[in-house]
C-alpha cells in the first residue's frame, strides 16, 4: 500500500509543478528593449538602464512576447502610452520626418539659397571707363610689338 | 617775440596752403602732376622701352631668368597701373565734355 501510495505521488508531481514560462527569444528581446527610452535617465535604453520603471517596461515588453505581439505592435502599445519620444529612434514619418530630411534639406539647399540670395543682390560697380588686366596687358605686348618693330629687333 | 611768433605762424599757414593755390584745377600739385595725361601716356612708353632693354639683357644673358621673370613682371604691373589711371582720366575727360 506504501509503494502504491508512493508511486501515485510520483506519477501525480507534475501536476503540481508551476508551468514553465514560454521562452522568449533574448536576442529580439534586447533588440525591441534597446528601441526603447528610459524614462528616467539620461540617453539610456530600458536594456541598459536599472530604474525601476526600466524594469518594468523590460517586463511589459517579454510579458507581451510571450502573448506573440509582434516588434511594430509592442512599440506601438509603448508609443500609445507614452507618445513617439519614448522611441530612442524618432519615428521617420509625417511631422516626424522634418528631424531626418530636415538637416539633409538644409545642408543641400542651404547654399544653393545662399548663392541664390547673393546673386539676386549683387551689384555692379561701375568700371568709370578703367580696363581689365588682361586687355592692358594685350595692348602692353602690342605696343612691344610695334617697339620691337620699329628698332629692328623682329 | 610776437613778431617773430606771427611771421613762423604766417610761413607755416603759407606753405600748408600753397599746393592747393598753386595747382590749378582745385587740385593738388603732386596730384595734377601724377595725372597728367600726357606724363602718364609717357610713363606708358618709358616701360616698354625698359621692357625691350630688359629683354634684350636676358636674351644676352646679361641677367638671369629669374631676374628678367621679375623685371617683366614689375614693368607689366607699372604699365596696368599708368594705364587705368589714364582710362580714368580720359573717363572723366569724356564725362566733363558731355556735361
Amino acid at each position: 500500500m506504501r509503494w502504491l501510495s508512493l508511486c501515485l505521488l510520483l506519477l501525480t508531481l507534475p501536476a503540481f509543478a508551476e508551468p514553465e514560462p514560454p521562452k522568449v527569444d533574448e536576442k529580439r528581446f534586447r533588440e525591441i528593449a534597446n528601441l526603447l527610452r528610459c524614462p528616467t535617465c539620461q540617453g539610456l535604453s530600458v536594456l541598459e538602464s536599472e530604474a525601476q520603471f526600466s524594469v518594468q517596461i523590460r517586463d511589459q515588453v517579454k510579458k507581451q512576447m510571450e502573448e506573440g505581439k509582434s516588434q511594430a505592435e509592442i512599440l506601438g502599445f509603448f508609443t500609445d502610452r507614452y507618445g513617439p519620444w519614448i522611441l530612442r529612434t524618432p519615428p521617420s514619418d509625417g511631422i516626424n520626418a522634418l528631424v531626418w530630411w530636415g538637416p539633409i534639406a538644409l545642408l543641400v539647399l542651404g547654399p544653393i539659397l545662399i548663392w541664390i540670395f547673393v546673386w539676386r543682390h549683387r551689384q555692379t560697380v561701375p568700371s568709370f571707363g578703367v580696363r581689365s588686366s588682361e586687355v592692358i596687358v594685350s595692348e602692353m605686348m602690342a605696343d612691344i610689338e610695334v617697339e620691337k618693330k620699329k628698332r629692328g629687333l623682329l | 617775440m610776437t613778431i617773430v611768433a606771427l611771421i613762423l605762424s604766417a610761413l607755416v599757414i603759407a606753405a600748408v596752403v600753397a599746393p592747393f593755390l598753386t595747382g590749378g584745377e582745385r587740385r593738388l600739385q603732386s596730384a595734377l602732376f601724377s595725372n597728367s595725361p600726357e606724363r602718364l601716356k609717357a610713363e606708358k612708353q618709358s616701360l616698354v622701352s625698359r621692357y625691350l632693354e630688359d629683354e634684350q639683357a636676358f636674351v644676352k644673358k646679361r641677367i638671369n631668368k629669374i631676374m628678367w621673370v621679375q623685371r617683366r613682371q614689375y614693368l607689366v604691373n607699372r604699365y596696368i597701373d599708368a594705364a587705368r589711371r589714364l582710362d580714368y582720366l580720359n573717363h572723366i575727360e569724356r564725362e566733363e565734355a558731355n556735361h
